[in-house]
């Protein structure tokens, strides 16, 4: 048993950099690079609906500033946190966001005060060089309360990008565009915007592999690597590819829910087969809310109907 | 690292002060205080103890940053003895300074500061100045002249906002060095020169431990002659009719032995000699200390209480001072009254033989100091002075108590009698005592003529039959035996009672017994002896001998003894065999090379002695000494 949740722990870290994911992180090293030679703030935001991959985008940047470290050097030991990922907590305020950087940031300072922890922020950030800071679901905290109480939250990060000097990227939903786009001051710090999106289906018979193809080949190979599997279904096969967009609607949180039922059920058996059996139940299993027909299984049904159910989707 | 992003790596000479306060402010904290509530570190009341390497402070700097560690260690303060106690000196850059020389005042050399950091030299109240770069230590804000604690500090910068580090200016700062002495006008009382002086001579000798540090040495204190000089002369023309020795007497009290000289020469020089003051208030005003007092009028210590006791001087305690001062209305003429009579009293050696102390009361009248306390309080002694707890009796008194009355003891030591004795015969004999008090304290005293009257050898016959002259006897008895057998009396009253059971002392004292007494002693031996006897070391003789049973012993008393037939049998075994390590010895070999010769038969043994915890293999002496088996190879 440990070895197959190694197994689907080492797939679910598999990280497939299609050009939209790859797009994404260039805009937000573009927005650091610009804040650091400017010495102005030129911030990046990252928008887009659940499962498109905002986290892990906001992951991989994190892994390539580099991870948190200690360096010796000649003024003394130093903790070095290029990058301060920072998730907004549940039923957030601004000073429970303020603990929590501070706590990410290794500090055990406390006050009752807003002032004396930013000013602890600000310091450590300072310290720590900090490159960029991601706050990540920040729809949590900009849809909340009245436009007073958004006004100072944006009026907050304002002051965060002004006094740390840093960049800071802002993931969440689109919906929380519209609030930093009506506070001018703070529109204008966030010149670079990536927008993420579900993946469409490329039309049948167009010979050009859709990117959607493309990610369930790379997909299928890892597990077939992973899984050392001896028998398996090709999933950017069209029928598997069709079904697949059918059950997930393009999402990739969709998609991989779908793979690890699947995956999981293939390696607890133990015969080093993926069959379509699998993904049957695994469709079966799975309640998935943004699947284009949540009537049927797209598995059991033929490629006929499944063309159809796209057509009239799209 | 992880409760801080930064610890900064100490600087050359740097003090743990400014150390802890950069770490606070380079990890986000306010001041020293909020990092130490932050981390839960106590802090209350021990300001010191935070600066210290064994201080709690540190040990986290260490734990976060092991790899500073010794260099974090090496720039906190230690306090090596009496760790974390509040009277232990402490040390500062391998010198010992007292705890209480620890400033707890922010007050950097502007000139350091600018660099970011404060050395040692600035956490140490002796020092005025920075001796790296010889500016005025900044004991208090530029701009709001607020002092700041070390501890409440935000970086360098104050709390009216001034910045130590970016706003000071050296410009500005490098003001001249003021005077050595801010001196007080007055040689006398309260807040006087010596006092300050000797501030300045013991601050100097701390500073002058940290030389070494220094680039430049830092100068040795001058004497401030001129300063000192007209000083004096002033005070002189202000009190003329003041002996010398008043004018000397405060500054007896100079630490300095050079500046003490310096300053006595002055004033012999400068006095013009005395003239009568008529006056009436010309030096009341001026204010001596006991010690000074005595010295200004020549008087002992003895005297001096006496006339404070007089109230001739009045008591004097300046305000948060546990000094005592002492003035009268015309001093100087007090001290030249004084003066004079002391050279009088020496002539006549008077002053020595007019008073008696209780003790030398209690033994000259054959009593102790408690019966003599009462008596005072009974008021039987005439001109008893009482000064500072302690009683003196004029020598006349006691003699007159002497001639008239006597002491039960007295009579009791002459006849060696009981005292209870005594009074129970002098009541008999119609005699009561002179004072009947109920008090129990106040011994029986009664009139020597009436004692005198009496027949003292009425008394004789009952040191005969008293107990104690009983006792007396049997302790003479023993001790004079126990000297003669040369034991100690407990083994020779233990020896009588268990060995010999004679009944009591009184039964055995016939020759006959002494001689029974002297024959058991010459057949048994102490350890000592029976070592001396073997030549033989005490410890090899309890080891080999009595620890395995090989010969029996006796304990008479403390004491054991150890009969003649069993010396013999020790001197046989010691003539015939070795012990092992004996034998190693005699050998050249390892002890453990002598056990695998005998267990392997190379060696031959005897018996061997069990003791309690182990085996003693016991080899034969007759084996040629520098015999060693064939079969034996090292």
């Amino acid at each position: 048993m440990n070895t197959v949740s190694h197994t689907l722990n080492q797939f679910k870290d598999f990280t497939i950099e299609h050009p939209r994911f790859k797009h994404a992180i260039a805009v937000i090293m573009d927005s650091i690079e610009y804040t650091a030679d400017m010495d102005d703030s030129g911030s990046a935001m990252l928008l887009g609906r659940p499962g498109t991959g905002k986290s892990r985008v906001c992951h991989r940047v994190q892994e390539l500033l580099g991870r948190a470290r200690e360096e010796e050097r000649s003024s003394g030991l130093t903790k070095i946190i290029p990058c301060l990922y920072c998730p907004v907590p549940a039923n957030a305020t601004t000073s429970k966001l303020l603990l929590t950087m501070l706590y990410k940031l290794g500090s055990s300072c406390s006050a009752r005060d807003n002032g004396t922890l930013l000013y602890s922020l600000f310091i450590l950030i300072k310290i720590s060089e900090t490159k960029l800071v991601i706050i990540d679901e920040f729809q949590q905290l900009a849809e909340k309360g009245a436009d007073k109480t958004k006004a100072s939250m944006c009026d907050w990060v304002k002051m965060l990008l002004n006094e740390t000097g840093v960049a800071c990227l802002l993931a969440g939903t689109p919906a929380f565009e519209a609030i930093v786009d009506d506070n001018d001051q703070l529109s204008h710090r966030y010149p670079y915007r990536v927008r993420l999106e579900n993946f469409s289906y490329g039309r049948q018979g167009s010979g050009v592999k859709s990117e959607w193809s493309k990610v369930l080949s790379k997909l299928t190979a890892e597990m077939i690597k992973l899984g050392e599997l001896t028998h398996y279904i090709y999933l950017s096969d069209d029928y598997f590819a069709l079904a697949t967009y059918i059950f997930t609607g393009g999402n990739m949180r969709g998609l991989r829910l779908l793979l690890h039922a699947a995956f999981r059920r293939c390696l607890i058996r133990g015969d080093y087969a993926l069959l379509q059996d699998d993904f049957i139940k695994a469709a079966d299993e799975v309640v998935f809310k943004d699947r284009i027909r949540a009537d049927i299984n797209p598995f059991t049904t033929s490629a006929a109907d499944l063309i159809k159910i796209l057509n009239k989707s799209l | 690292m992880k409760f801080l992003a930064f610890v900064p790596r100490p600087l050359s000479c740097e003090s743990p002060t400014s150390l802890l306060i950069r770490t606070a402010k380079a990890n986000g904290f306010i001041n020293v205080k909020h990092m130490c509530q932050a981390l839960s570190i106590k802090h209350r009341a021990r300001m010191v103890e935070l600066r210290l390497d064994i201080g709690p402070l540190c040990e986290f700097l260490c734990m976060e940053a092991p790899i500073l560690a010794t260099e974090i260690r090496r720039a906190f303060y230690q306090q090596p003895y009496n760790k974390l106690c509040r009277g232990s000196s402490i040390v500062v850059s391998g010198q010992e300074v007292s705890r209480r020389l620890i400033e707890n005042n922010f007050r950097p050399c502007p000139a350091c500061v600018k660099q970011g950091f404060t050395c040692f030299p600035q956490d140490l109240s002796v020092f005025d100045q920075c001796p790296f770069h010889h500016l005025s230590l900044l004991n208090e804000c530029p701009h709001c002249k607020q002092t700041n604690g070390w501890f409440h500090m935000n970086g360098f910068t104050c709390h009216c906002g001034f910045d130590y580090q970016q706003d000071i200016d050296l410009r500005y700062e490098l003001v001249p060095l003021p005077l050595p002495l801010p001196l007080p006008l007055s040689s006398f009382g309260p807040n006087n020169v010596i006092s300050e002086l000797n501030k300045l001579i013991q601050a100097n000798e701390v500073k002058i431990k940290f030389n070494a540090h220094f680039d430049k040495p830092l100068p040795p204190l001058l004497f401030p002659e001129t300063m000192i000089k007209n000083l004096i002369t002033q005070e002189m023309q202000q009190y003329p009719g003041l002996p010398l020795l008043a004018f000397e007497a405060p500054w007896l009290n100079l630490a300095d032995v050079q500046f003490r000289n310096k300053a006595l020469r002055i004033i012999r020089s400068t006095y013009p000699g005395s003239v009568d003051c008529h006056k009436e208030s010309c030096c009341g005003s001026l204010q001596f200390r006991l010690q000074e007092l005595c010295n200004a009028c020549d008087l002992p210590f003895k005297r001096t209480s006496e006339l404070i006791h007089q109230n001739i001087f009045s008591l004097h305690s300046p305000r948060r001072s546990h000094e005592k001062y002492y003035e009268a209305p015309r001093i100087c003429s007090l001290m030249k009254q004084e003066i004079g009579t002391t050279i009088n009293v020496n002539h006549d050696r008077f002053l020595t033989e007019k008073y008696l102390s209780l003790t030398q009361t209690s033994q000259h009248l054959h009593t102790n100091t408690t019966s003599i306390i009462a008596l005072i309080k009974l008021g039987v002694f005439q001109g008893v002075q009482k000064t500072n707890k302690k009683y003196y009796i004029p020598l006349t008194s006691a003699y007159d108590f002497k001639q008239n009355y006597i002491f039960a003891t007295e009579l009791s030591a002459q006849l060696e009698i009981p005292t209870k004795t005594i009074s129970f015969g002098l009541l008999k004999n119609n005699l009561h005592p002179a004072v009947s008090s109920r008090s129990m304290v106040v011994p029986p005293f009664y009139l020597r003529i009436e004692v005198e009257q009496l027949s003292l050898a009425s008394f004789r016959p009952l040191t005969q039959c008293s107990a104690s002259a009983k006792k007396t006897t049997e302790r003479h008895f023993f001790s004079e035996t126990a000297k003669a057998l040369s034991i100690p009396t407990l083994s020779l009253k233990d020896l009588i009672q268990h060995h010999f059971k004679w009944r009591s002392p009184r039964n055995f004292t016939t020759e006959q017994q002494l001689a029974a007494l002297k024959q058991w002693r010459s057949t048994h031996f102490l350890i000592t002896e029976a070592c001396k006897k073997l030549n033989i070391r005490r410890g090899q003789l309890a080891s080999r001998f009595i620890c395995t049973g090989f010969i029996s012993i006796e304990t008479w008393g403390r004491l054991k003894f150890i009969r003649l037939e069993e010396i013999s049998k020790m001197a046989e075994h010691l003539r015939t065999y070795f012990s092992v390590p004996q034998a190693a010895k005699h050998f050249s070999i390892g002890i453990n090379k002598v056990k695998y010769l005998v267990e392997s038969g190379a060696l031959k043994s005897g018996k061997p002695l069990i003791a309690e915890n182990n085996v003693q293999l016991m080899i034969l002496k007759d084996q040629n000494s520098s015999y060693l088996p064939d079969n034996y190879s090292p």
